[in-house]
């Protein structure tokens, strides 16, 4: 690991002032910082520390929208009995991800902007990765393997997956960021703070220099309470998912009213499946239906080498979501 | 006394384990230490155009940057399948010819650790690459010594395209087999300090006296001027078995800055500096009549092996000695690639070969329409196939019938995908287990004192076996003596020759030779007590006395516990080397072992075949969803003579079946052909089985006696759980969903349209 | 395994933060080595000397920002316990407790643990030497063969029950998960979580 100088401001207008010098990067919980920067993917001259900006940590689920400070643990949230009751596919995502030491510490705010682990870009023996090294090439797409990477969202430039599990129940309930920077505050919808690859893959979130992340605002809706977030993996735990679902549904009678569903495993960014929730609403929740909709939420999928099996699973795990939270509401 | 053997008894060093107190070995840490750091190459096959360490070596805290140009007093050994004690024949850094991904290229030595591993960031290195292949390519194979010294490599016994076209059912199958890496929790580390010409390495080792030859070899100096201490090993699993190049370099680097150098290597290099489990492909063609008798049997093993070694572990040896056939036909081949040098992986012979043997044989019950059970009734074998020895013992059966009971194996549906538990597809399979009863010399120091205290001393190890705990319990059987009142010390070169910790050979051959030693002790207190005027013995015929759990016992009643007699004799106490020397060692075998090889005999000797043996049953569910494969329960029967800890035993049984899920399920090294690179070199994306993982897993350890093996009637247990664990699940998975899959590991991907 | 970064700031912006390719690039396949950003000066040493409580003694060490918790701990203070099986946070060797919870050491900059309470193995039996009822419990239910991860096993294990995650053998098993045993001894250390628990609700 290369040296670095270390600070901790205490105000927030401090932290960001730092974070925008050139070669800075903020610091949180540190868990996917200290781990990139022993295997040399990012080497910051200097690491601002945040910790200190205790106003972040809180959170709140009462009320008509739900709070969440960025700096706080995912094990907090994960583990609050209000969470677990009013949005059980958040605690989920939270829970069904890395392990309690490492909830113990990392913050939501870290957690949405976590890297990718596409063993090329992880590597530094490979020149060829666009997002660490841009304009160098693709190992993965240039006769490398294929099996850990994007079936949605990827480009030419880049197949590199998104692993995290927590943006998934941001991105299908209409989560939006409150950010601030040299600008001041402002807010983005979660959709729009990933950036797809594109030709420009070392562009991988829509904030500015010293911008940080200090609150997520979810807007409380009724399929919440009846949410889940369904990650298959070939290991029991602490392991990224091969493809997973966050759903959620709400019911008008025998037909579908609300309904949310994001895939992840699969994509490059945190990925909402809109066309696949158009084809739930207003029909009734039935396995046919489930399965068709984890079809349509595949149809734009790339057949990548290695991980053309994620189309058909990932299908199936949105329909097993979808069946999950139907069997939850009583439905059978 | 209270019973010492076959009971369960608390490892004795469980203490220093749950505090903290165990030393492994970058946990010794001499005064002036300085840190080491490999640079590993990029390329897998090439050479270095040039190196430029200046970087490096202007980087605060770096004290030395080495190369292959600048390392000072840089030695290796020959590689063990040279027969030498290294881990591969070639050595990295002599030149600048690179053969393998991940190949040491320079060695940085620092103030600190994090100094050291940014100083090998900072190492310029220009290649000229060659064209490389990571994989075997099976058509273009060979046997290993075909033609001049085949020992068994090719056999031939019978008619097997006879016993094929009589068959009333036959399978013709190939399996796959992926690399795979032991990942022992340990990392890799050496810590080598020079005083003058004196040198000590502590370094996590499976055979401290294989290193320790070696290296004074290498060096050119007397044995007695190296110390070698490895006194816990944090997991080895066959990975620290050889001398490898990260000790040489690590020892040649402290050399060069005269001051002690400790190197731990990354989890990522550990990928590429030792050995790992070569990939395979396994070839079955088995015939039987109606009955289910085979009428032909025929396994092909293709191994993956480096450019530079043959790595042979033969595991048609041990698939031909299952079941009884008149015809049968075994070929050993080897195919080369640009990886460094396999080696042994627990069970090195078995794990691949009985997920192909017996994934065969269940597919071939269900052609039969036979219970997979009662097709290995049929074909239980009282005599070796191929050896016309019979067996010291063999409880395949009796193991198959206990674990059938635990499980509930009638209780299985008949049919394929016939079983569910909500959105989940059920399946049972099961598998034979085996390992053979491999045997070494070993020496032991014994020292029994009149205060009922006794001291153990012997170049054994303990990997996490329970070595020091069954050492103590022979002893203290033997000698009448608590387990506690037994100190016992291990891990370091200059104590009396023990066995390389591989092979399942330790608790049967150093434990033999302490119990020979306790035996001596008996022998010479008798003779003295016997020849002194006064006391129980006195007058005795010394050779008519016998040890009986501490006592002494005269022909004709007289005894007198051994304490006693110790406290007769002016020195209080006796201390004598035990030996272990089965007859079925040679001069040869011995000499090997007692120069730091590896000289075992077994499983098959002149009067009778050895080996244990054991039967797993899984049950596997499958999610109608996301496919995910769990194993809610996975029980194994064994029979492998005397159990001498019942505790620690079947930690090691469980341990192996645990492996056996990850081979099963999770545990592959997934490569990157275009550039012949280990992809996944981590512990976060290879997977291994995490505590979520193992559920209901339940061992039954059933009593054998076996006379034959040696004088404790102990088989080596340490592989034994792993092999056939994985055709289990792999037959359950059939059972679930009728889709035989043929390549490791089973994952969601193969079963996702099922 | 470290699925949340820290960095709040946009990902990828701070080119200077990225290896900036190499100029030694070489071979047909155009693979280069690591050493990338070799030509940037290096930021000045930077070494601090903080305080951490460890194990209930105040202590001071000498640090550089980039040393690790599990680093100070292990060469400078000389607590050789707390082991380190990946460096990586993917294992769970490390664990010790950080202000009552359990943390990976290796993945925790000790400058960031300035302040706090650290509890490694070292600090579990009591000044008599009496074990930890968790210590007694692997002892007892041999929930380790070589012993190396069991340290950070113990401690992650003190901290499961405390945080309530040890109701049920499924509940332990989840959240025992980040603690690896290559020995496979894993039912064994349920049995023991189970026997503390049970022990301390009796």
């Amino acid at each position: 690991m290369r040296s670095f100088s270390y600070s901790s401001p205490g105000q927030i207008g401090d932290a960001s002032d730092a974070a925008r010098e050139s070669g800075a990067q903020i610091i949180a919980g540190g868990t996917t910082m200290v781990d990139l920067m022993k295997i040399g993917v990012i080497a910051p001259d200097a690491l601002v520390d945040i910790n200190g900006l205790s106003d972040l940590e809180g959170y709140a689920v009462a009320g008509d929208r739900m709070r969440f400070g960025a700096l706080a643990k995912m094990s907090t949230v994960a583990d609050d009995p209000a969470v677990i009751d009013a949005f059980p596919a958040l605690s989920e995502s939270l829970w069904k991800a890395a392990s309690p030491q490492l909830r113990n510490v990392a913050t939501l705010g870290g957690n949405i902007l976590q890297r990718t682990r596409c063993p090329y870009f992880r590597d530094t023996a490979y020149a060829q990765c666009n997002k660490r090294n841009p304009g160098s090439g693709c190992a993965a797409l240039e006769g490398g393997e294929t099996n850990l990477h994007a079936i949605l969202g990827g480009s030419s430039a880049c197949v590199a997956m998104y692993p995290g599990d927590f943006a998934q129940a941001l991105i299908a309930f209409d989560a939006e960021v409150v950010v601030s920077g040299a600008g001041g505050e402002r807010t983005i919808p979660f959709s729009q703070l990933h950036v797809q690859p594109g030709d420009s893959p070392e562009v991988e979130t829509v904030l500015e220099p010293g911008e940080i992340v200090t609150e997520i605002v979810l807007p409380v809706v009724p399929a919440m309470a009846n949410s889940t977030y369904l990650k298959a993996r070939d290991r029991e735990s602490y392991a990224f998912a091969s493809a997973s679902a966050a759903v959620g549904v709400a019911m008008d009678g025998d037909t579908v009213s609300d309904v949310r569903i994001a895939l992840g495993g699969v994509a490059s960014v945190p990925w909402r499946a809109t066309d696949a929730e158009d084809s739930l609403r207003g029909q009734p929740l039935t396995e046919e239906t489930a399965r068709e909709a984890g079809r349509i939420a595949f149809e734009t999928a790339e057949e990548l080498e290695g991980s053309a099996y994620k189309i058909a699973l990932g299908a199936d795990v949105v329909a097993g979501a979808l069946m999950q939270v139907k069997s939850r509401m009583g439905g059978e | 006394m209270a019973q010492t053997i076959n009971t369960r008894v608390t490892r004795t060093d469980a203490r220093r384990k749950v505090t903290g107190a165990a030393t492994y070995a970058a946990d010794e840490i001499p005064a002036g230490m300085l840190h080491g750091a490999l640079a590993c190459s990029s390329i897998a096959v090439g050479t270095v155009t040039s190196i430029n360490t200046s970087v490096a070596e202007a980087e605060p805290g770096v004290v030395a940057v080495y190369t292959h140009e600048t390392l000072p007093d840089y030695k290796t050994v020959k590689g063990f399948y040279a027969g030498g004690p290294g881990s591969a024949s070639f050595w990295p850094m002599e030149g600048t010819e690179i053969r393998y991904a991940g190949q040491p290229v320079a060695y940085v030595v620092a103030e600190t650790a994090a100094a050291a591993r940014r100083g090998a960031d900072l190492v310029e290195v220009s290649y000229e690459e060659g064209e490389s292949r990571i994989h075997m390519t099976p058509d273009d194979s060979f046997v290993v010594g075909a033609g001049e010294d085949s020992d068994g490599m090719i056999l031939d016994q019978g008619d097997l395209q006879a016993g094929l076209d009589s068959a009333a059912q036959s399978v013709d199958m190939t399996f796959t087999t992926p690399f795979q890496h032991h990942n022992p929790m340990e990392m890799f580390a050496a810590t080598a300090e020079w005083r003058g010409d004196r040198l000590t390495v502590w370094m996590p080792s499976q055979s401290v006296r294989t290193l320790r030859a070696g290296i004074a070899g290498a060096y050119g100096l007397p044995e007695t001027s190296v110390r070698v201490i490895s006194s816990f090993v944090g997991g080895a699993f066959g990975s620290k078995a050889g001398i490898t190049p990260y000790t040489m370099l690590t020892i040649a680097a402290a050399k060069g800055v005269g001051a002690p150098v400790r190197l731990i290597v990354t989890r990522p290099q550990m990928y590429t500096v030792a050995t790992f489990r070569p990939e395979s492909e396994q070839k079955f063609r088995l015939g039987a009549d109606a009955e289910g008798r085979l009428t032909a049997f025929e396994h092909i093993e293709t191994a993956q092996t480096s450019q530079f070694d043959m790595v042979v572990n033969a595991g048609t040896h041990i698939t031909r000695a299952m079941y009884a056939c008149p015809n049968i036909r075994t070929e050993q081949r080897l195919s080369r690639s640009d990886t460094n040098t396999g080696g042994f992986m627990r069970a090195p012979n078995e794990m691949q070969t009985f997920w192909g043997l017996e994934s065969a044989m269940d597919e071939l019950a269900w052609k039969l329409e036979m219970d997979p059970v009662e097709l290995r009734r049929v074909n239980d074998a009282r005599e070796h196939p191929t050896e016309g020895v019979p067996f010291s013992s063999r409880s395949l059966m009796e193991s198959y019938d206990a674990v059938a009971q635990s499980f509930g194996w009638a209780d299985r549906g008949r049919e394929v995908g016939s079983m569910t538990d909500g959105d989940w597809l059920v399946g049972y399979g099961c598998a034979t287990a085996t390992y053979p009863t491999n045997i070494l010399a070993s020496n032991a120091r014994v020292r029994m004192q009149a205060s009922g205290n006794a001291y153990i001393a012997l170049a054994a190890h303990d990997v996490g076996t329970g070595t020091y705990t069954i050492m103590a319990q022979v002893a203290a059987a033997r000698l009448g003596v608590p387990v506690e009142a037994v100190d016992v010390v291990m891990g370091e070169a200059s104590f009396p020759v023990a066995p390389i910790s591989g092979g399942s050979t330790t608790a049967a051959s150093a434990g033999s030779a302490v119990h020979d030693g306790c035996m001596k002790i008996a022998q010479q207190v008798a003779t003295r007590v016997s020849a002194m005027s006064e006391g129980p013995l006195s007058g005795v015929d010394p050779a008519q006395v016998t040890l009986d759990d501490g006592t002494l016992r005269g022909p004709n009643g007289q005894s007198q516990s051994l304490a006693e007699a110790l406290s007769m004799l002016p020195e209080g106490e006796v201390e004598v080397i035990g030996e272990f020397r089965h007859p079925a060692l040679t001069n040869e075998l011995v000499a090997a072992t007692f120069k730091g090889g590896y000289g075992t005999a077994g499983p098959v000797t002149p009067d009778f075949a050895m080996f244990a043996f054991g039967a797993e049953m899984a049950e596997v569910h499958i999610h109608r969803y996301t496919h995910e494969i769990r194993v809610p329960r996975l029980h194994g029967a064994f029979a492998a003579g005397t159990w001498l800890n019942r505790k620690t035993a079947h930690s090691q049984l469980l341990g192996g079946m645990v492996w056996g899920i990850g081979s099963a399920l999770h545990e592959v090294t997934e490569t990157d052909s275009a550039r012949s690179r280990f992809l996944n070199a981590n512990i976060a994306e290879y997977l291994i089985p995490v505590n979520a993982d193992i559920r209901e897993v339940r061992v039954e350890m059933l009593e054998e006696q076996d006379d034959y093996v040696n004088p404790l009637g102990v088989k080596g247990i340490g592989e034994l759980g792993i092999v056939g664990t994985a055709a289990a699940i792999g037959n359950a998975v059939y059972h679930a969903t009728g889709t035989r899959l043929t390549s490791l590991p089973i994952r969601m991907s193969d079963l996702v349209s099922t | 395994m470290s699925e949340t970064p820290p960095d709040l700031t946009r990902p990828g912006v701070s080119r200077r933060g990225f290896l900036q390719g190499s100029s030694a690039v070489a071979g047909s396949l155009g693979m280069a080595v690591g050493a990338a950003e070799a030509q940037q000066a290096e930021p000045s040493a930077d070494a601090r000397t903080i305080a951490l409580t460890v194990n209930g003694t105040r202590r001071h060490v000498t640090v550089e920002p980039r040393t690790t918790l599990v680093e100070a701990l292990r060469d400078t203070l000389g607590l050789t316990g707390t082991k380190i099986g990946c460096n990586q946070g993917q294992c769970g060797a490390c664990t010790v407790l950080m202000g009552g919870t359990r943390v990976n050491s290796c993945l925790t900059l000790a400058v960031m643990a300035e302040g706090t309470e650290i509890v490694t193995v070292e600090g579990l039996a009591d000044p008599t030497g009496d074990l930890h009822p968790m210590q007694a419990a692997f002892a007892e239910n041999d929930a380790f063969q070589c012993g190396y991860c069991t340290p950070g096993q113990i401690l992650s294990a003190i901290a499961c029950i405390e945080e309530g995650h040890a109701n049920d053998a499924v509940e332990i098993r989840e959240y025992m998960s980040g603690n690896l045993c290559r020995c496979g001894a894993y039912p064994n250390i349920v049995a023991a979580i189970e026997q503390v628990r049970d022990s301390e609700q009796g």
